[in-house]
């Protein structure tokens, strides 16, 4: 899996020149990622077994989503704040609007789209706009954080029973967050040899060398936003589902916490380096630290200087490393 | 010619003089001048909507709340002029509130003494930042970030190590709600610094080189700055300007706590984006930092006078942000706002004054070579 998730795009494909920068990040990530799940498998031997396995999963799955989202961006070299408030937009409508009602749970299908819409209006800003993204999406994440609040004002609401049934099941033959997991990253597997992909690592490494290769700039940092909604959607989603109801207030701590993935991961925020499965790696080394620090009954501030030690650590690494950070 | 003219100018004279002052500063900062206009924009609008809102003490107040985003944001617009990015503010502030109490019970020295260990200590933690950005030579964001969360993780260690209530020292306490004629101390520490941080930018050299720096990193290096030093200092100036305001606003509000700077963290970047500070450095002023504060707080308090819930107030809020921004971009591109390359070349000027020889091209490359070879030639 470690060797898969280092792997970067490297296929030349069409007439465009598309560089893939050496991912120093890729070479500090997969040796801490082994030594955080040893430690943890070491200091719980039980984790190992269908049932924990897919609860640890679960517990990391809304934060691998919204790094996911987060990285996309990144790699076109833009930053996404608002994913926190798209993420709480999904999940109050998923306890809200989708409800437990028997009727209303076709809606669901509607909240992604919902997302995609949200993500969609901070690529017109970036896009049309011209906004610099850090202050594009700084706003809208207040306006989207404003809209979750108005439709749940406080904690509440309940999800469809049926659905958060199946997406907390740990039983299963497969269970639901291993089977999202391997569904996300074959999508991935999929979507990054497809031309819009292709164009993202183009435009994130090399902007003006990508416009010149006939590369549509202002479409591709469209989608990008407008696809990093979808996903930040999916992770409220997912939220919701399996905590069964919906808080306005939880998006914020995923704003930061996506970058930091995405950066322990291996991810430049300089664009056109790394790739989707770094970015899960990452979100799984943050969940791991959870994990580690909790079973040791450590106080709250061990995980939250070893985070970011390992963040500066990382950082500094790879730049020694690539001599770019 | 007629005798004795009257040693006092008339109102008349003094309003012009003032009005022409007013003129020029807002040729000079236009998206600062688009700042204040936004503000009292909105101060009107909440006045007609309660005349109570331009009573004395809330305006105090206002100021008030005003200086504490002014002073997160104001080390914080020169990072981000010289090209950086500081987002550890709302820890420095939480740690200047937790270390003044805590230094208050554990050492028995006068205040002032506090005070200036507590600063400087910010300061240090600014330096690491520096120190990390400039040999790491990795993105800002990370770094700062980074070190937020170890001074967080250290402010969490000792607030569960000692979480019996800390006591806010009496003389903090008295200066941050006393206030000289009708002017708030907080406010009048803000506007005196933000004078000195204005004086920085504008009339040393330092502060032509964070232009410098900001605009062109490569360029400003060939041309002899010390890129590090200059972005390095950018961060020790944030240390500290962002401990003060933690310092400030526990005496304000009298208490200290971890997470009572996270209002800070966004709010700061969204002054300094309002007061037309781009993000990608070069640009900006601290005039502008000050107005987009000022801003802000007008529109904080503003919404809830509206009758609008906490929901709509963070639509508006966030809607504002864009617009202002939107608009600060919009008059900068009309009136020609204050140039990095403009800076660059004042830089050069001052150094060609000073005898100071900083084009050594044995150590550039083709451009830098032509370049020399271009201020030779115009030196000339």
């Amino acid at each position: 899996m470690e060797a898969e998730l280092a792997l970067t795009p490297a296929k030349r494909h069409g007439v465009w020149p598309l560089t893939v920068r050496p991912s120093g990040g890729a070479l500090v990530m997969v040796p801490l990622f082994a030594i955080l799940l040893l430690t943890d498998v070491l200091l719980q031997p039980d984790i190992l077994t269908k049932p924990q396995i897919a609860l640890t999963i679960q517990t990391a799955l809304p934060l691998i989503l919204v790094s996911i989202a987060q990285c996309i961006v990144l790699l076109t070299g833009g930053i996404d704040i608002s994913v926190g408030g798209t993420m709480v937009i999904a999940t109050v409508l998923t306890a809200t609007w989708v409800g437990a009602g028997s009727g209303s749970v076709w809606r669901l299908m509607l909240v992604p789209l919902v997302g995609l819409i949200l993500g969609a209006f901070n690529g017109a800003l970036v896009v049309v706009g011209n906004f610099e993204p850090f202050i594009a999406t700084l706003g809208t994440w207040a306006i989207y954080d404003g809209i979750a609040l108005q439709i749940l004002p406080s904690a509440g609401g309940t999800t469809p029973p049926a659905l958060s049934a199946w997406a907390q099941n740990v039983t299963n033959l497969v269970p639901t967050s291993v089977l999202l997991l391997v569904f996300t990253l074959a999508v991935w597997w999929y979507w990054r040899s497809t031309n819009l992909c292709r164009h993202i690592y183009s435009v994130g490494s090399d902007e003006t060398r990508a416009r010149l290769s006939g590369v549509n700039i202002r479409k591709t940092k469209f989608s990008v936003y407008a696809i990093a909604g979808l996903f930040a959607a999916l992770a409220g989603i997912y939220l919701a589902l399996i905590t069964g109801t919906g808080d306005a207030t939880i998006g914020d701590g995923y704003i930061l916490s996506s970058v930091e993935a995405c950066v322990l991961g291996g991810i430049s925020l300089e664009g056109g380096a790394g790739g989707v499965g770094l970015a899960v790696a990452g979100a799984f080394i943050l969940t791991f630290i959870d994990g580690i620090t909790s079973v040791l009954v450590l106080p709250p501030w061990v995980s939250i200087v070893l985070s970011a030690g390992l963040l500066i650590l990382v950082i500094g690494l790879r730049s020694r490393l690539t001599k770019q950070a | 010619m007629k005798p004795a003219v009257s040693a006092r100018p008339s109102p008349l004279t003094i309003a012009i003089r003032i009005g022409r002052g007013a003129v020029f500063a807002a040729r000079r900062q236009p998206a600062t001048a688009g700042a204040f206009v936004l503000t009292v924009g909105l101060f009107a609008a909440a006045t007609a909507h309660s005349l109570g809102f331009a009573s004395l003490s809330n305006v105090r107040t206002l100021s008030i709340f005003a200086a504490f985003v002014g002073l997160a944001a104001m080390g914080e617009t020169l990072v981000i002029i010289a090209g950086g990015l500081d987002l550890s503010v709302p820890w420095l502030i939480d740690f200047g509130g937790i270390a003044l109490s805590q230094m208050h019970r554990g050492l028995h020295i006068s205040l002032p003494l506090i005070l200036l260990l507590v600063v400087l200590l910010g300061m240090v933690l600014g330096a690491v930042n520096g120190l990390l950005v400039t040999f790491l030579r990795a993105p800002p964001l990370i770094v700062t970030l980074g070190v937020g969360g170890l001074i967080e993780g250290y402010l969490v260690a000792v607030g569960t190590l000692q979480s019996s209530g800390d006591v806010v020292p009496d003389g903090i306490e008295r200066f941050a709600n006393a206030r000289i004629g009708p002017f708030p101390d907080i406010t009048l520490v803000w506007l005196a610094l933000a004078v000195v941080a204005a004086f920085i930018l504008s009339r040393t050299s330092l502060g032509r080189r964070i232009y410098a720096v900001g605009d062109n990193a490569r360029a400003a290096r060939l041309a002899g700055i010390h890129v590090e030093r200059v972005k390095f200092a950018t961060y020790v100036i944030s240390g500290a300007t962002a401990t003060l305001a933690g310092v400030l606003l526990t005496g304000y509000i009298q208490t200290a706590y971890v997470g009572m700077g996270g209002d800070y963290l966004f709010g700061a970047i969204a002054a300094i984006a309002l007061g037309g500070t781009a993000l990608l450095g070069g640009t900006g002023s601290s005039w502008g930092t000050v107005a987009g504060a000022c801003t802000l707080t007008v529109l904080a308090g503003l919404l809830p006078v509206l009758g609008l819930n906490t929901a709509a107030v963070k639509i508006v809020y966030g809607a504002i942000i864009l617009a202002g921004v939107y608009f600060a971009r919009a008059v900068q591109q009309i009136g020609g706002g204050r140039h990095g390359a403009e800076a660059l070349r004042e830089v050069q000027t001052l150094q060609r004054a000073s005898g100071m020889e900083a084009m050594d091209t044995h150590h550039m490359g083709a451009a830098g070579r032509s370049m020399a070879r271009h201020s030779a030639i115009s030196g000339q």
